[in-house]
């Protein structure tokens, strides 16, 4: 084996362990990465799954107050109603 | 008389080198590959195809002022091609799996040890009076370890041009073999209880982190990896496209017209580098030699850090899917599957197997970029 082949070799040598060891480094990077969004994104959900849950809490605070929640207004409507046919057909 | 052999002088026949038809045979013979046995058809069909007219006596293909002389310049030599594909390939490929079990990041690394261990084979074929591969060629043909066509070619035309006929063969030859390379090896290095192994079913994950995952890749590698931002940079760019929602015509068009029209002339410029003066020589025998071990080595350290990591890990991790670390996607998943699946019938690996697989194309993708670092011009 000539010394240029053994050069050669050395140099794939550090290019094997460098290159490797730089893969691994930046791929837990990259895992640490993804746990970072994973968790900012469970601090922060997304709108469109926040807005149902922001809508019920805001229809359960209004109920402390003079509004009506919707399936109440419309039961009420709906006895109202037939309590009106009941009243006239007598 | 004089007009007949002028005649016979303008066709092909008196000027056919024998090596310009074994060259068309070759080409023949990949459209069998692609048309017979559906080898990677969307490439070895034009790539084969390419092969044949490159090497047509007096119609100067390759030769400057020809056809595939331009494309091969406007589209390989400056790497734009295989960056589009990447782009392609980054709106086609879906990352929940991987973002779902981040730990498959490192099968995705383990898969790249082929590549590095590829090296030492060829400067040791260099021992042989036949071969004189420089360290840039090695690194150019050790990169078919990573399985993944485009990266390849995109190295290939940056590290070894003159090699890059015989190298995009090789690798996309490889990657249609996957389902015979691989089993054995998978076999080889697991016991048949390693194989039924079932895994926890993933997590649903969320738009917003899918949005946010490729820019978390781009800002790494910006930083930390720039020679590996043309190939990452696309891919990631792709995937924005396909997971932001908003722009889905471009990731239509990235994901199929494009992808389809760049394909085509991909496959063509590679075929034209498969001229007999390139092709036919020892170099391509030690090319596809050292691609086969590449993507062995690949496979079984995948394998390999799959077993190391279950040993560790409180959950389940069947060591079949370490062999999916070696991009080729999504073919090497689909083989995790199959063979998961002859171990246990009701053990379906597709899903978990997708995570190393997607990890093995950013892998492929920094390790090339390490090399062009490293040993590039």
């Amino acid at each position: 084996m000539d010394t240029q082949m053994t050069d050669q070799l050395i140099e794939a040598g550090v290019l094997l362990a460098v290159g490797m060891s730089v893969v691994f480094a930046f791929l837990t990077l990259l895992i640490a990465a993804i746990h970072a969004i994973a968790w900012f994104c469970r601090a922060f959900p997304s709108a469109e799954i926040e807005s149902p849950k922001s809508h019920q809490k805001k229809v359960s605070n209004n109920t402390s107050s003079t509004s009506v929640r919707p399936q109440i207004a419309a039961a009420i409507t709906a006895a109202v109603h037939t309590h009106r046919h009941t009243t006239l057909r007598n | 008389m004089e007009q007949l052999l002028i005649l016979w002088e303008s066709t092909s026949l008196p000027h056919f080198d024998y090596k310009q038809i074994i060259m068309m045979f070759v080409g023949f013979g990949l459209l069998y590959l692609a048309i017979v046995r559906k080898f990677e058809p969307l490439l070895l069909l034009p790539i084969g195809f390419g092969a044949i007219l490159t090497n047509i006596p007096l119609a100067g293909f390759s030769e400057a002022g020809g056809l595939l002389h331009y494309i091969y310049e406007v589209g390989v030599s400056t790497g734009v091609f295989p960056l589009l594909i990447f782009m392609g390939v980054g709106a086609m490929t879906d990352f929940s799996a991987l973002i779902a079990n981040p730990r498959m990041l490192l099968l995705g690394a383990a898969a790249q040890f082929g590549i590095f261990a590829t090296l030492f084979g060829a400067i040791l074929l260099n021992g042989l009076p036949w071969f004189e591969f420089t360290l840039q060629d090695a690194s150019a043909i050790a990169i078919i370890g990573g399985a993944d066509g485009p990266t390849a070619i995109f190295l290939a035309s940056k590290l070894a041009p003159d090699l890059l006929g015989a190298i995009a063969v090789a690798a996309y030859s490889y990657m249609a073999l996957v389902p015979i390379i691989q089993p054995p090896i998978m076999r080889a290095l697991t016991t048949p209880e390693e194989r039924k192994l079932p895994m926890a079913q993933l997590r649903v994950v969320t738009k917003k982190e899918k949005i946010l995952f490729p820019l978390a890749v781009l800002v790494l590698t910006l930083i930390l990896l720039p020679a590996a931002t043309p190939l990452v940079g696309m891919f990631c760019f792709g995937n924005l496209l396909k997971e932001c929602g908003v722009v889905d015509r471009l990731s239509n068009t990235a994901q199929n017209e494009l992808i389809n029209i760049v394909t085509i002339f991909l496959g063509l410029a590679v075929g034209s580098r498969l001229s007999a003066d390139k092709f036919l020589t020892a170099e391509t025998l030690g090319i596809l030699a050292l691609g086969a071990v590449a993507f062995s080595i690949g496979t079984a350290s995948g394998v390999i850090m799959a077993k190391i990591m279950n040993r560790f890990s409180k959950d389940n991790i069947n060591p079949l899917i370490g062999a999916a670390g070696v991009s080729a996607v999504p073919m090497a998943a689909r083989v995790v599957n199959k063979v998961g699946l002859e171990a246990n019938p009701h053990n379906f690996l597709l899903m978990h197997a997708m995570g190393p697989n997607v990890a093995g194309v950013l892998g492929s993708a920094v390790a090339a970029g390490i090399l062009l670092a490293l040993v590039g011009p």
